[in-house]
């Protein structure tokens, strides 16, 4: 559809015209107004795909794990539950999480050799998620900054991939901030067709370099956009997870079964 | 007193009972095996293995009193799904085990013929681990198979988790805790109304199995053999028969809420004690022990919640007929007596990137004429403190578990390398106190240390 496409990229120049305005005027206003154009980025209300992960340490060495992860959206609830198929020693096991703004979060593990369910308690959100370079709260944010947790600033262009990306600049707004997510700030360049931040450079509570996060492919799932590889650098240890996503399809009617920690022991739910 | 792996109930091999309960064990296989063929003729062409798995486990130990090996066995523990259409799916495990040791496979005489190993020699052994068939059934499913009902919310303090029968041939010092036995029968698991409906009848009398004669966790303890000393006269040792499949059945029933953030749960059950009674019977050939497995009745409850950033459990459990051993006219005296449970639990990640978990337990019998051989209450309680290291490539663990009331226990230190996808080492001990007439302290003698390595294809 041609004529979309125009309408589209006309969209993304008023938008990227009104931000850099803006930023002229106002570079704090600016990035505020960016970082809610990430924040109100369309998600999906469910969708599925095979997770690949490569844990690859400062020698060299390389862990990899394949799971089924299944993502929804209902509201402001969101419900993501990760079923790994591989290698055999981890297989069955299952994360599953509700993030939910009124009743509070809630996190499940299934480990088949204790053949039980168990509810875990609320992990900071800097706390590394299951030997990844992510952090529990970058699993729960899917790229998106919290406007209660950072001081934003536009700051200007920066070219990426041969086409201008606006810099958004974020600083903790409080030291317990820093504690929670383990950040001190970040430097994003953002995406302005999908309002994906495709580079983010986190520093420690510090100011020291502390990981960078790099989308290398973004797709199309249903009516929205969705990162489908990625890689985070950890500076400090020399460690690197990559993520890929295979098959990952939009699944507007995600069986409630599939987000029931009841159900985690029955193993891998086949969704059609 | 001494163990015999035999029974004086007419299990040895090719007797009329063992015959009997051989033709039942082919009609399980048969009705399992028939069920899967419906299974498959009803989804045709639809079938999928969803995924295979080996374990191959060798786990080795030593004193560390005299530095004598104690401990060397080998498992191999192949497993496998097969997803048979949208709605069917059929599991099997399979656990070959090979010993060469003083801690030994544990006794048989305790299970069912039924759940006996398919291959058994002196020191090695092949199980059926786990064989059922799921008929998934709108948001639940039946289950019909060789299975466990493992229910409660604490970790292995066992209050109102007492319906499976578990392993005690290492005693509680297992890597999972407890380490439960698959039993035959038929479960369903659904919801009615916002209520979690889990209801299971296992007609499968297996009972919990035990460390064999002279083996390093033999109960030394007067309070585990019936108030008999290590000292008193030998006796041979007889099990009750385990082959009663509908007289000897578990049952239960358990109902799971959520109300807000808290899970509360309400079950009942019924059936034989997993743990032994001591009677002195006579048999042809004189006296002897027999281990008794009398039905008791159990109603409890749990309840599991956040707390700020932590996890609370709590359970309660009722037994109003619990058999115990007391000290009678006559040894081996067992009577009925009611039996309270209590016990809660926290869940914390500590700053650190520690994670803790603390569990407190109280285990009553009601006071009587006649004082049980076990003390009338036991406080015990668990502490687990972990962490990974080097993006969880090293784990580092620690337990003490003791009975507060007497001061004994048991601290497992262990370090557990994961920096291969296939390969995991651990390095651990389990080193044990108190005197030799306490739960933990009884086996003061059998501390050790250990290595583990476990390979997953």
């Amino acid at each position: 559809m041609p004529e979309i496409d125009t309408f589209r990229r006309l969209l993304v120049l008023l938008a990227l015209g009104l931000l850099s305005l803006a930023a002229m005027a106002d570079p704090g206003q600016a990035g505020e107004a960016l970082a809610r154009q990430i924040l109100e980025r369309p998600a999906n209300d469910g969708r599925v795909g095979t997770m690949h992960f490569e844990l690859i340490n400062a020698a060299g060495r390389t862990r990899s794990r394949a799971a089924l992860m299944a993502h929804s959206e209902a509201g402001r609830e969101v419900r993501v539950a990760i079923y790994f198929t591989a290698p055999a020693a981890i297989q069955d096991t299952a994360f599953l999480s509700h993030d939910r703004p009124r009743a509070g979060d809630a996190t499940w593990l299934y480990l088949p050799v204790t053949e039980r369910v168990r509810r875990l308690p609320a992990s900071e959100r800097g706390d590394y998620f299951m030997g990844t370079d992510l952090t529990y709260g970058d699993i729960k944010d899917n790229f998106k900054f919290r406007l209660t947790d950072w001081h934003f600033r536009a700051d200007g262009e920066a070219d990426h991939d041969g086409r201008p990306h606006p810099v958004l600049l974020g600083t903790a707004r409080s030291a317990e901030i820093e504690r929670e997510t383990g950040y001190g700030g970040f430097r994003a360049l953002v995406d302005p067709e999908t309002w994906f931040p495709v580079v983010i450079e986190f520093a420690d509570p510090d100011g020291a370099p502390l990981k960078r996060v790099t989308i290398t492919e973004q797709g199309l799932v249903g009516d929205a956009w969705t990162a489908l590889r990625f890689e985070v650098v950890q500076h400090q240890t020399g460690h690197t997870t990559r993520i890929r996503f295979e098959d990952m399809r939009h699944v507007p009617d995600l069986s409630p079964r599939v987000f029931d920690a009841n159900a985690l022991a029955f193993g891998v739910p086949r969704i059609r | 007193m001494s163990r015999h792996p035999t029974t004086g109930s007419g299990h040895g091999r090719g007797t009329p009972a063992r015959r009997v309960a051989g033709r039942r064990r082919r009609a399980g296989w048969l009705l399992v095996g028939t069920l899967l063929g419906a299974a498959s003729g009803a989804v045709r062409a639809d079938v999928a293995l969803a995924n295979r798995k080996v374990d191959i486990e060798y786990w080795g130990g030593m004193a560390v009193d005299s530095g004598a090996a104690t401990l060397s066995r080998l498992t191999l523990a192949p497993s496998a799904r097969l997803l048979l259409g949208e709605r069917w799916r059929a599991d099997l495990a399979l656990r070959a085990e090979y010993a060469e040791d003083d801690t030994g496979l544990g006794t048989l005489d305790t299970y069912s013929h039924a759940a006996r190993p398919i291959v058994d020699g002196d020191h090695f052994r092949v199980e059926v681990d786990r064989a059922t068939l799921t008929r998934r059934i709108g948001a639940g499913a039946l289950i019909v198979g060789k299975q466990t009902v493992p229910w409660g919310v604490l970790d292995g303090v066992q209050i109102t988790d007492r319906f499976d029968a578990v392993r005690r041939r290492d005693f509680v010092l297992t890597d999972v805790r407890p380490e439960r036995l698959a039993r035959w029968g038929v479960r369903w698991q659904g919801y009615l109304g916002g209520t979690n409906v889990d209801a299971a009848v296992l007609a499968d009398p297996t009972v919990s199995q035990l460390a064999g004669l002279g083996d390093v966790f033999s109960p030394l303890a007067p309070r585990l053999r019936g108030g008999l000393p290590p000292d008193a006269p030998a006796l041979p040792v007889v099990v009750a028969d385990r082959d009663a499949y509908r007289g000897d059945a578990t049952l239960g029933l358990r109902l799971k809420r959520r109300f807000g953030s808290v899970e509360a749960s309400v079950l009942t059950l019924r059936g034989p004690d997993t743990d032994p009674a001591l009677r002195l019977v006579g048999t042809g050939a004189g006296p002897a022990v027999l281990l008794d497995y009398p039905e008791r009745h159990l109603l409890g409850t749990t309840l599991e919640g956040p707390l700020g950033q932590a996890i609370w459990r709590l359970e309660a459990a009722y037994v109003p007929d619990q058999p115990v051993n007391v000290y009678g006219a006559e040894p081996l005296t067992v009577v009925e007596r009611r039996r309270w449970l209590v016990g809660g639990g926290l869940d914390v990640n500590a700053p650190g990137g520690w994670f803790v978990n603390a569990q407190l337990a109280v285990d009553q019998i009601e006071r009587g004429r006649l004082d049980p051989t076990r003390p009338h209450r036991d406080v015990v309680g668990t502490l687990r403190l972990q962490r990974g290291f080097r993006q969880d490539t090293v784990q580092l663990r620690a337990e003490l578990l003791g009975t507060l009331s007497d001061g004994d226990g048991v601290v497992r230190p262990v370090v557990e390398w994961r920096g291969h996808s296939h390969l995991r080492l651990e390095l651990g001990g389990d080193l044990l106190f108190g005197e030799r007439d306490e739960l933990f302290g009884q086996y003061r003698d059998a501390s050790r240390i250990w290595v583990r390595v476990r390979f997953s294809l």
